[in-house]
């Protein structure tokens, strides 16, 4: 903080607040309130049609029920299959590849970069429909793959139901891999080069100068990258749906499909109360990952 | 640098071209699966590229657009645009106003408020659903611009607030020291010091919320049941649903390529900030 007089202080409280006025009204209508509104909600039990929508209290049995439905808890394991293979997957590709860039010394050009990147500005919406075309059993990938002759292995891969939460999963890694990837070779940039020649000329190893010397300098990079995955992977929903909407029989169901197809009735009568259940647990998860980040955040402003 | 063995050269170079083939080939698959003829989408040479090139999908998938999804391709630019557009000025509007209160005054709860900000920006969208269809519906703002428009706003707020104060207490507190002492008042000093300065600051916001927004489809699903106020993504998906199996793939394809010209355009104009502003939200925010 600065050293400075601060102009204004706490007695001009009111200027102040007058200032994050726009941000609270608007927090407050449209996040605060939905928020307690849905946590409330998980305790009852609406339709969605009916006008009395807190009349029938049912206590805990919208979270009780969840932790006997089994497919909540199939969403569940396909939601950490994601997570999974964002966090390990991704964070490992895009870290290996940012080494390779790095240390091969390839200059990314304009258009090397644009490539890399641009899958991550395209709608999910839009990036599932390609997907879903070129997964089908006529699709891209089956023509290649009989080009190359390996047409037995050829497959309506999405109705695959063990492969489809992975198929899913890497079309994710797929659209991200490249703005990861820019994250890490951007902290590439900054270590301490004299540091890394100076080991070199010690005669240190290319592996032994990566794991003593490059990983522990952009260890924040990677960790962060890390969390960011973790709690994305939590959160999508944009792909899979449009990709399998969770099926084929919910073998690719995460939370947030699970969420709205029970919240708004694509399995039988609408379940608001169930469908804010599940939505307040994802949210709590969610939450927890964001305190971890914040809290870490604060401690390297702090160094 | 160290200098590579022979096999570490081949190695990495036939890496990165994998990688960027696995990155590329899709998207340049779909490309030319546009330009196909009906009889032509299973036996092309080498898989994608077509034998002879044919724009008849476009017109037909511009006519599947009007007759199929009820809306064209012009008024889903504009509904994106106008959502956008709206949603950006709502976020940086409240947010630059926030973000400078935060840098500027020293009361009490500014770091509650911004922890606030912080966790807000994490929370999934799902939690707010139900409850704005409900609000929105008591606004009559349902199938209006403006269902879309408050939403977008507000969750727009926690990244542009991080990214504006990141900038703002970047601001040498002298300049503020000294304009406070010749008279200005706080807003005099927000708008002709702080919001001047912070150009590039609002740049990268205008391009993380310009994503943000122009690709959202959850919200615009639930609250948008117009036909003809649908966003992109919006619209999109429903070449997606129903008739998936009426569309001929050329036309699907040609669809596709439609839907991402306005992004592919503004990418290739503003790709430097793309990727700085990619690689500055890295580092913070």
């Amino acid at each position: 903080m600065s050293k400075n007089i601060n102009p204004y202080n706490l007695k001009h409280g009111i200027e102040s607040i007058s200032w994050i006025l726009p941000s609270i009204i608007l927090f407050g209508i449209f996040l605060i309130y939905p928020i307690g509104f849905s946590v409330v909600l998980s305790f009852f039990k609406w339709n969605g049609y009916s006008k009395d929508i807190f009349s029938n209290f049912v206590g805990f049995s919208n979270y009780i029920y969840l932790f006997k439905d089994p497919i909540f808890w199939v969403s569940f394991k396909n939601t950490l299959i994601v997570v999974f293979v964002l966090v390990v997957f991704m964070t490992g590709i895009a870290l290996f590849s940012a080494l390779i860039i790095f240390f091969g010394n390839f200059k990314l050009n304009n258009l090397t970069r644009a490539i890399i990147f641009f899958p991550g500005i395209i709608s999910q919406i839009i990036i599932g429909l390609v997907f879903r075309r070129i997964l089908a059993l006529d699709g891209g990938l089956n023509q290649l793959l009989s080009l190359i002759g390996l047409k037995k292995f050829a497959i309506a891969w999405l109705n695959a139901p063990n492969l489809v939460i992975w198929i899913v999963a890497f079309v994710l890694v797929w659209q991200w891999i490249g703005y990861i990837m820019i994250i890490f070779y951007a902290a590439l940039q900054n270590i301490d080069h004299e540091l890394l020649d100076a080991a070199f000329i010690d005669g240190a190893s290319l592996q032994g100068a990566i794991f003593k010397i490059v990983v522990p300098q952009i260890r924040y990079a990677i960790f962060l990258s890390a969390v960011l995955n973790f709690i994305g992977g939590f959160r999508s929903f944009n792909l899979i749906w449009i990709m399998t909407n969770g099926g084929p029989a919910h073998a690719s169901e995460v939370f947030t499909t699970y969420m709205y197809n029970v919240a708004f009735g694509q399995y039988g009568p609408s379940n608001m109360g169930y469908g804010s259940a599940i939505a307040v647990i994802l949210a709590i998860i969610v939450v927890i990952f964001a305190v971890i980040r914040i809290k870490f955040f604060k401690e390297i402003e702090g160094v | 640098m160290q200098k590579l063995t022979i096999g570490q050269k081949i190695f990495s170079r036939v890496y990165i071209i994998i990688l960027l083939a696995i990155i590329i080939l899709p998207l340049i698959w779909v490309f030319f699966l546009a330009f196909k003829k009906p009889n032509e989408i299973f036996q092309s040479f080498l898989f994608f590229f077509p034998k002879h090139f044919t724009i008849e999908n476009f017109p037909k998938a511009i006519e599947l657009a009007k007759t199929g999804l009820l809306v064209s391709y012009q008024r889903m630019y504009l509904n994106s645009a106008i959502v956008t557009a709206g949603g950006i000025i709502l976020a940086i509007l409240a947010a630059s106003f926030g973000a400078f209160s935060i840098v500027y005054y020293k009361f009490k709860g500014r770091e509650v408020y911004y922890t606030f900000v912080l966790l807000s920006y994490m929370i999934p969208i799902q939690i707010l659903l139900i409850p704005l269809y409900l609000i929105l519906y008591r606004f009559k703002l349902l199938n209006t611009y403006f269902a879309l428009i408050f939403p977008y706003g507000t969750l727009g707020i926690p990244i542009a607030t991080m990214i504006l104060r990141n900038f703002f207490s970047q601001i040498p507190t002298e300049i503020r020291d000294a304009a406070f002492i010749d008279g200005a008042n706080s807003f005099q000093i927000f708008k002709n010091i702080y919001l001047p300065l912070a150009k590039p600051a609002l740049a990268t916001c205008i391009i993380f919320l310009f994503l943000d927004m122009w690709n959202e489809f959850l919200f615009a699903f639930i609250f948008i049941r117009k036909e003809s106020l649908a966003t992109l993504p919006l619209a999109m998906s429903k070449i997606g649903m129903g008739g998936r199996t009426l569309i001929p793939w050329g036309v699907y394809a040609a669809s596709i390529l439609i839907a991402i010209v306005p992004i592919f355009i503004v990418f290739m104009i503003f790709q430097r900030w793309f990727i700085k502003g990619a690689m500055m939200g890295s580092v913070k925010g």
